[in-house]
């Protein structure tokens, strides 16, 4: 094996739980995580000059999902096929999921309504419990950005869930 | 109890183990078993000249008067002057031919094949012309509903004539409703927030944050482009907060910059604050 592969074979298990959660999180069904996770990481090594070291490179591939996820919601009708047996293993995460997180209703689908940009900030806050600064760098944008972002987002997160009825004190929309 | 993070699928800890998994194993020998040749760089959209010329050239297109008179439900395919639907491969597929149309013309298209979706474009900032901004699904909890939005051929240019923007939507999207992006006329609003400095953004290479308004207007200005501003205020709580119905106080020249934003062609809206707000 090279050294850039080898390289590349570290990060990816250093970073493969966290962008598979990443995607699952994002995917109603293995094989759209599947696809995710495999092109993200097919992504990586075609710029594999670019990759950066330790927690920068969890960061970096975030956003490369990040991006994987806009395509192909961009495109569902192209689904690729490069990965059946990590379709299989996706399928078995999938099924052993507890059906609890889909009990949350009225919350489950304000959360779903909002738009993409602000569930995906509040979503890097809750799910991947990152920071401004990380978030910041997964965006690629500022921390000042971030920080009105996520104050516009929660806002309207906030104001949906008064009128969908729900009185949530417990949300976890502050960066840890 | 936290709500949001229930709201998870899976927490990153319940995938201990997954990377050394057989899937995991077998799509890692996959990717570095190629050469890890550069990718050719996708071509972004370009920024319209005018959207005069997008509506000629979508007027070119457009084919009078509803093709196929079925009664409501039992057509595969319709056609009016906005918008074309077909049944393929098991999606629906809704061609928009005229991206400025009476929203009501989008809904009577659906109506004709059997679908209750509402289809509202806005006027976008050029990167999110085909976008959906947001969209709600009238199925149950868990029940998927597939809708994708992009531009055929892919990556074309909006104001080329054979650029098109395509919904796809699944069999059980009925009670569906979709904001998506669509070209701005040159006096519309956007109507969603991109941040100006990206690249290909208005202020593409340009830094504005934590510049006062004068640097950055002189900067603006000499881009040929016009400010709009959206004054940031301190909360009680320390927090920052934005007054949408209190934008029209005059704004300092040595007041601060936050963020530029896309407002519409050719303006920027600058976020700014009175105070020098210090970064943690």
């Amino acid at each position: 094996m090279s050294t850039q592969a080898e390289r590349f074979a570290e990060i990816y298990a250093a970073t493969y739980e966290q962008i598979l959660g990443y995607a699952m999180r994002r995917c109603e069904i293995p094989e759209d995580a599947a696809d995710i996770v495999a092109e993200t990481y097919a992504t990586a090594w075609r710029r594999a000059d670019r990759l950066p070291d330790g927690d920068e490179a969890r960061l970096w591939l975030y956003g490369v999902a990040r991006n994987t996820l806009a395509n192909h919601r961009r495109g569902q009708l192209r689904r690729q096929q490069r990965s059946a047996e990590l379709n299989v293993d996706l399928a078995d995460l999938y099924s052993r999921t507890p059906d609890s997180s889909v009990e949350l209703g009225a919350i489950a689908r304000t959360f779903r309504e909002l738009n993409d940009d602000d569930r995906e900030l509040l979503s890097l806050v809750a799910w991947e419990g990152l920071d401004h600064a990380q978030i910041a760098t997964v965006l690629g944008v500022s921390r000042n950005a971030v920080r009105i972002r996520l104050h516009r987002a929660r806002k309207r997160f906030s104001r949906a869930l008064s009128k969908a009825g729900v009185t949530a004190h417990n949300l976890a929309m502050e960066s840890a | 109890m936290n709500e949001l993070r229930q709201l998870a699928r899976v927490g990153d800890e319940d995938l201990a183990g997954q990377a050394s998994g057989a899937g995991a194993r077998a799509l890692l020998a996959s990717i570095i078993a190629e050469e890890p040749v550069k990718e050719p760089r996708r071509r972004p959209w370009k920024r319209l000249a005018t959207a005069g010329v997008v509506t000629a050239a979508l007027a070119a297109a457009v084919v009078l008067g509803p093709s196929i008179l079925n009664t409501p439900g039992s057509a595969t395919s319709y056609a009016n002057a906005a918008m074309d639907i077909k049944l393929e491969n098991g999606m629906w597929v809704a061609r928009i031919k005229d991206p400025f149309a009476d929203p009501a013309k989008y809904e009577e298209a659906f109506h004709a094949v059997g679908l209750e979706v509402k289809l509202q474009l806005e006027p976008a900032s050029p990167r999110k012309v085909g976008e959906i901004f947001q969209f709600g699904t009238g199925g149950d909890v868990g029940e998927q509903t597939t809708i994708g939005f992009d531009s055929d051929p892919k990556d074309c240019k909006i104001t080329d004539p054979e650029c098109t923007l395509v919904l796809t939507l699944s069999q059980n999207a009925s009670g569906a409703w979709i904001k998506a992006g669509r070209p701005a006329k040159p006096d519309e609003p956007y109507s969603n927030s991109s941040q100006a400095t990206q690249k290909d953004g208005s202020l593409a290479g340009y830094e504005v944050e934590d510049k006062q308004v004068s640097e950055v207007v002189a900067e603006v200005e000499r881009r040929g482009l016009k400010v709009v501003y959206q004054i940031v205020e301190p909360q009680p709580d320390g927090g920052h907060g934005m007054n949408p119905n209190a934008q029209s106080a005059p704004v300092g020249q040595d007041w601060w910059v936050w963020d530029a934003e896309e407002a519409q062609l050719g303006v920027v809206r600058l976020l700014v604050s009175k105070e020098h707000v210090i970064r943690k």
